[in-house]
């Protein structure tokens, strides 16, 4: 499986690489992008199964990565990885075509039920 | 709707044990100055700061340092120099983008964080705190690395 992993954050791109081999699902081929412009790049070269995004980051914010990529007709399997938690943003989310949200902070468990449910 | 939420040490001690461990350790604690902290700015959806979380250098080094699994032994000389490296101030960055989850719920007004500053760049972002300004001030211990003290302030 392909993932793209979108964070400006390095030590939390890290992170989630690491929580994915711990909820099984290592040994993947990961890219990483460090905002929603290199991500848009990186997911037209790519075409990948699952994009796991923040959602505030600069030039370009996870949401406006996912309404580009819908705007384009790409429909990946998309879902934030996010400190936006609220019903609202959660709504927003659901919306804009994200098949789901994980708060952070996350852990091992989080990934395993949502992943294991939306990669079926 | 409401305002900004002030976080307290049980809200505080729940979303940090999530990333460093069950046996962080966080009581209120009045003793530490506010002078010469890094400061994290929160911005409203007008774009304006409406709260701040001020930490020492030690908190700063060891959250950070922590993250990625910096030694502690490294992060006590960053603070010792006064000198923290840009991996641990990024990673703190992350902690602090962490944190904006304790100000805000689904009855409160949304915010983001905006910046981290460095001591000495966080004169104007203080100045924003005022005597109707809500305060908590945290001692917050990160098991293997130490403490530092934390202050989330409502502006």
């Amino acid at each position: 499986m392909d993932i793209v992993i979108v964070d400006d954050s390095a030590a939390m791109r890290m992170m989630i690489v690491r929580t994915l081999r711990q909820a099984g699902f290592g040994g993947n081929d990961v890219v990483q992008a460090g905002d929603g412009v290199e991500a848009l790049e990186a997911i037209r070269a790519k075409t990948p199964d699952l994009v796991l995004a923040d959602w505030n980051m600069p030039n370009m914010t996870g949401i406006e990565l996912l309404q580009a990529l819908r705007e384009e007709g790409n429909d990946v399997t998309f879902g934030f990885v996010t400190t936006e938690a609220t019903s609202s943003m959660r709504a927003q989310a659901r919306e804009a075509g994200a098949k789901f949200l994980i708060s952070k902070p996350f852990t091992v468990e989080s990934f395993e039920q949502v992943l294991a449910a939306v990669m079926q | 709707m409401t305002d900004y939420i002030l976080p307290d040490a049980k809200s505080v001690q729940q979303i940090l044990a999530a990333m460093y461990g069950d046996e962080l350790v966080v009581d209120v604690d009045d003793s530490a100055p506010l002078a010469g902290r890094h400061v994290a700015t929160y911005v409203g959806d007008a774009d304006s700061i409406v709260a701040l979380c001020a930490c020492e250098d030690r908190f700063v080094a060891y959250s950070g340092a922590a993250l990625t699994m910096i030694p502690a032994n490294v992060a006590d000389e960053m603070v010792e120099q006064k000198d923290l490296s840009a991996v641990i101030l990024e990673n703190f960055h992350e902690v602090m983008n962490i944190c904006s989850r304790l100000l805000m719920d689904d009855n409160s007004p949304h915010l983001r964080l905006e910046k981290t500053l460095l001591p000495g760049e966080a004169d104007a972002a203080m100045s924003k705190v005022t005597e109707e300004s809500r305060a908590v001030n945290l001692k917050v211990a990160i098991p293997e690395y130490g403490h530092g003290h934390m202050s989330f302030l409502i502006t």
